[in-house]
């Protein structure tokens, strides 16, 4: 049962990572924070197969349910949490598991049996959310962790999930959606019925709360924290001049003029909820806190400072989530206000570089508004990053983010890590439309700005009137005199971006970095041209190559992360068990074929993580995490979020490459009622369709991408469509298709 | 059919120069039998004399199934495209009318079955390039494919000891007597033509070795004869036949325009 959400994960979606670390409980230095990494022995929960675990609770009847419902129920659970638990956003181990661990310990001193049958584990999201399972685990995620202004309010949701937990709530309500599910009006009965078990779960939670000794001050606000918590940690207004210095300067006029008021309200309609309203939720949660008699005044059990501490890893850790999710501007405001607190940070610093080379590339390839708010969605103080970067176009975006990475640079230079994303940027400059180098000038702002004002002073107008030289010129020398930004008479400040590289022209390892990419765009623009003066046979000709170029990268090695595999029933639901066999067969086809084709290849599945351990899980979750972010960018060879990371992933198996692939299956005799009888009624028809039909009943799809992580690039990407049964054979055939071509060198 | 054989073996040795060829683990050639067969249900419903032998009598009962056995050779060009060539040979029977014979009687002409001969069993020798799609992803010579296929038949009638049956004498003549002067077997072969679409499905069983299944659509040519069908016996080769080669020759045109689905399963080994 959640707490509050309000984003259903998609456990279909690959997700986010990290990686191993038997260092990974020595305290961060945020100076140099490093991602969250799972650390210790592997949990059961994350090792064990997911049919192992139905089978166990079927064969002890772990729940009160009979036959069907029971089976049904069983797969349910085990499927979609397993799936989060694989997804690489799940990390065990922890500082931040720890310390949620050492929080329920403390509200659960008095109940060693109950505290032996939880597992408290973190889910890296930004969204604010915490549940429990029917299997004992309880999630918290980041960003609940994030915003909590402290330990005993933490403690409350934790006790809130917990009695979820001891009073079965989710197994009741799975019983109550199978006796009621087919009646009227469901959903309004059925989120009464949850929010009964919310109200539930708050009174439980707020005894177990108050006999720990905590405050009962720190109640109310708990759901303050929930309200609010689509807002970012802080509401500090974001100054006009944040990113103006000697080489930069932005007009007020990328400003709102005014603030965005907060939206959200207590008495929200909450009929089809599955949580009552704050405003409910607050009046009976004091009504039970007057009940009670006893209350301590606790705060922190376990100390403020190493609360604060927690909180800032998540905090630290939202930023990546965010760039992860293309979320920049989220990104950028929260380094502003974390960089007020962690001035010397190189990781914020790196984040902040790859969010605004984000921003670049996403503006370029005219995908940005996805993630900036609708003018109508504006809320708070963050909306004025929002609003600023919304006002940027392609050519202003570029020269921003390369003003801010240069700056990085400036102050990093021997950062491998900030070079590398440096070298993305001024790529991305030549990639971006209609940029032109030589419209920028070497002045700063303020100077044309004083040329011009210079200009247009009463004193002065004579001056400039002096146009002997002016009228001599051609037409066209003025056309050009007026568009050349050193002509102070053609400043505009709504072009203050054109005077933001100044110091970048005059530099020589810029130029020529500029003028490699540049020439490399000319190449393949010149490879684009050539292309299209071909014949149209000679053209298809060539598109026939490249498309059977599309795995042929010539490399014999590989790591091999498990596919994503979804075997449909008929009905369209998705069949958990076919799916978890074929995506062992397709892993051990991998294995095979590899050792017949001469290939070393390096399989991270979920599937053999007893025996990868720790550091495995890490690795695999830091790879999911490169593909997801991948996703999100679409065409865009984005920078990856865990770059240092990678690289030692690389070092590790002594490859870069990393072949990830997507399985669909479904079996489907696609005959229409209007077919069937039309076939029946002209009989010799009926010879003809049904057995075509049932023959070409097979639907199997596969995707498979091969990443090259040093870049942080596609490398391959090939999409097959079959019509055949998928036996273990047919699928191992596919699979050493695969790997011939991406062993095989380009034709 | 030199000419169609020298095609196959040109389209063969290109592959010697194929782009994308992956083959089924690798293995590009395949080598298949295949059995066919099919339930010849329209020539049923056309034809009313099937004379078929049940023990030394003739019955009238019709065909149910006719049966055929393929031999193909098939080299996978691209993942999506291969080329072979089938041979193979199927086993039919054609039906004749009845003999009859007339007699007067008060100034009345009658008829009266005076003679059955039993079905004539025809081998029919086919040879036919084919051509075999998949879809864009397809991996062939594995999983679905659709074949096209044009190619010759070679039917012969063959030669054995039938049975055959006289009626009870009724009329002045003698009763008809066909022995060895049925139809000269020692006739060139009769050619036809054979145009095939087949939907056909290989799913593996070992590294090797396919489970081969499908449907066959096909469409028999023969050229039409003039010769009508006639119960008086013709002159051939100076010997006189009841059934001529024309006669014969409109038999399984009839028969063979009538036979236009097959299944087949069979075993396909990968090379």
């Amino acid at each position: 049962m959640i707490l509050r959400f309000r984003i259903r994960f998609t456990w279909a979606c690959f997700l986010l990572l990290f990686l191993s670390g038997s260092s990974a409980l020595a305290q961060q230095d945020f100076n140099n924070f490093k991602t969250l990494l799972s650390a210790g022995t592997i949990p059961a929960d994350f090792s064990s197969k997911t049919s192992e675990k139905i089978q166990e609770d079927l064969k002890s009847h772990r729940t009160d349910l009979k036959g069907k419902a029971e089976k049904v129920f069983l797969e349910g659970i085990h499927y979609s949490i397993d799936d989060l638990l694989h997804s690489g956003m799940v990390i065990y181990g922890d500082e931040i598991s720890t310390y949620v661990t050492a929080v329920a310990d403390h509200l659960l001193e008095g109940q060693p049996g109950l505290k032996s049958q939880l597992r408290f584990y973190t889910i890296k999201s930004n969204v604010t959310n915490a549940f429990s399972t029917d299997q004992g685990i309880i999630f918290v995620t980041t960003g609940l962790i994030s915003q909590l202004t402290s330990e005993s309010q933490l403690a409350y949701v934790l006790a809130h999930e917990i009695s979820h937990y001891t009073e079965k709530h989710v197994v009741e309500t799975f019983d109550w959606s199978v006796k009621n599910g087919r009646k009227d009006n469901t959903i309004q009965r059925l989120s009464q019925y949850a929010k009964e078990k919310e109200f539930e779960a708050d009174k439980l939670g707020m005894q177990l709360y108050k006999d720990a000794g905590y405050s009962k001050n720190e109640v109310v606000s708990t759901f303050d924290v929930l309200m609010f918590s689509y807002l970012p940690f802080d509401e500090a207004e974001f100054p006009k001049d944040y990113y103006n210095n000697k080489h930069i300067f932005i007009p007020e006029i990328f400003f709102p003029t005014e603030r965005y008021p907060i939206k959200a309200v207590e008495d929200a309609d909450d009929s089809k909820s599955s949580h009552p309203n704050i405003k409910r939720r607050k009046e009976a949660a004091t009504e039970h806190m007057a009940a009670l008699s006893g209350w301590d005044s606790k705060t922190d059990v376990l100390g403020e400072a190493r609360f604060r501490y927690i909180r800032n890893l998540s905090r630290f850790e939202s930023i990546r989530t965010d760039i992860m999710d293309a979320n920049f501007a989220d990104a950028l405001y929260t380094i502003f206000l974390l960089e007020k607190e962690f001035p010397e940070s190189l990781y914020l610093q790196r984040m902040k570089a790859k969010a605004w080379l984000g921003l670049a590339q996403f503006r370029q390839e005219n995908l940005v508004n996805r993630h900036l708010q609708k003018n109508s969605d504006y809320e708070g103080e963050i909306a004025t990053v929002h609003f600023f970067l919304k006002k940027l176009d392609k050519i202003a975006m570029s020269a921003v983010a390369m003003r801010q990475i240069e700056d990085i640079r400036k102050i990093h230079p021997e950062d491998k890590e900030i070079k590398a994303i440096w070298e993305r940027m001024v790529q991305t400059l030549t990639l971006t439309d209609k940029f032109d180098l030589s419209a920028f000038s070497t002045k700063t702002y303020q100077e044309a700005e004083q040329e011009f004002l210079k200009l247009h002073s009463t004193d002065s107008i004579p001056k400039v009137k002096n146009t002997d030289d002016t009228e001599k010129l051609t037409k066209y020398e003025k056309i050009k005199k007026k568009k050349e930004v050193s002509n102070p008479e053609n400043f505009n400040a709504e072009k203050f971006y054109l005077y933001a590289l100044g110091d970048l022209l005059q530099s020589t390892d810029f130029q020529s970095t500029y003028m490699r990419f540049k020439d490399e765009k000319e190449t393949g623009t010149r490879t684009q041209e050539t292309h299209d003066a071909l014949s149209s046979a000679e053209r298809a000709k060539e598109n026939k190559r490249t498309e059977e170029n599309v795995l042929r990268i010539a490399t014999t090695d590989l790591i091999y992360v498990e596919p994503t595999v979804y075997s449909y029933k008929n009905s369209g639901e998705i069949s958990k068990v076919k799916s978890e066999r074929l995506a062992s067969d397709f892993s051990a086809a991998i294995s095979t074929n590899a050792s017949d084709l001469d290939m070393h290849v390096n399989t991270i599945s979920s599937a053999n993580l007893k025996a990868i351990g720790t550091p495995g899980f890490n690795e695999r979750a830091i790879l999911l995490s490169c593909l997801m972010q991948l996703r999100e960018a679409e065409k865009t060879a984005t920078f990856p979020v865990d770059y240092e990371l990678l690289q030692e992933i690389q070092t590790n198996y002594g490859t870069n490459k990393v072949l990830f692939s997507m399985l669909e299956h479904s079996y489907s005799l696609d005959i229409s009622f209007s077919t069937a009888f039309i076939s029946v009624v002209f009989y010799p028809l009926g010879l003809v369709v049904f057995p075509i039909k049932i023959l070409t009943g097979n639907n199997t799809e596969l995707n498979v991408v091969v990443m090259d992580i040093e870049k942080g690039k596609v490398e391959g990407d090939a999409y097959f469509y079959y019509k055949e049964p998928l036996t273990r054979l047919s699928l191992e055939a596919h699979v050493y298709d695969i790997l011939l071509q991406v062993k095989s060198k380009p034709l | 059919m030199k000419r169609l054989i020298h095609i196959s073996l040109l389209l063969l040795c290109a592959s010697a120069v194929s782009a994308q060829n992956p083959g089924y683990f690798g293995k590009k050639n395949v080598v298949e039998l295949d059995m066919v067969g099919t339930f010849p249900l329209l020539s049923n419903f056309r034809s009313v004399t099937w004379n078929k032998a049940e023990g030394d009598h003739i019955v009238n009962k019709k065909d149910y199934f006719d049966c055929g056995v393929r031999l193909g050779f098939i080299h996978t060009f691209r993942r999506n495209f291969a080329a072979g060539i089938e041979i193979g040979q199927d086993y039919f029977s054609v039906n004749f009318e009845d003999y009859y014979d007339r007699y007067q009687s008060d100034y009345e002409w009658y008829e009266s079955t005076n003679a059955r001969h039993e079905n004539v069993d025809v081998r029919a020798l086919i040879i036919m390039p084919k051509v075999e799609f998949s879809t864009k992803g397809g991996l062939l010579p594995m999983g679905l494919s659709h074949q096209v296929g044009l190619g010759v038949r070679m039917n012969r009638a063959v030669d054995k000891p039938y049975i055959y049956e006289q009626a009870a004498y009724e009329g002045d003549g003698d009763p008809a007597s066909f022995g060895k002067t049925f139809y000269n077997y020692d006739n060139k072969a009769i050619l036809g033509m054979t145009a095939m679409y087949a939907i056909n499905m290989r799913t593996p069983l070992t590294k090797s070795l396919l489970l081969s299944y499908g449907l066959r659509y096909t469409l028999n040519f023969m050229k039409k004869t003039e010769a009508a069908y006639s119960n008086i016996p013709a002159v051939e080769a100076n010997e006189v036949y009841w059934v001529n080669r024309d006669e014969m020759q409109m038999a399984i045109r009839s028969r063979k325009q009538t036979s236009f689905i097959l299944f087949n399963i069979g075993i396909s080994y990968a090379l």
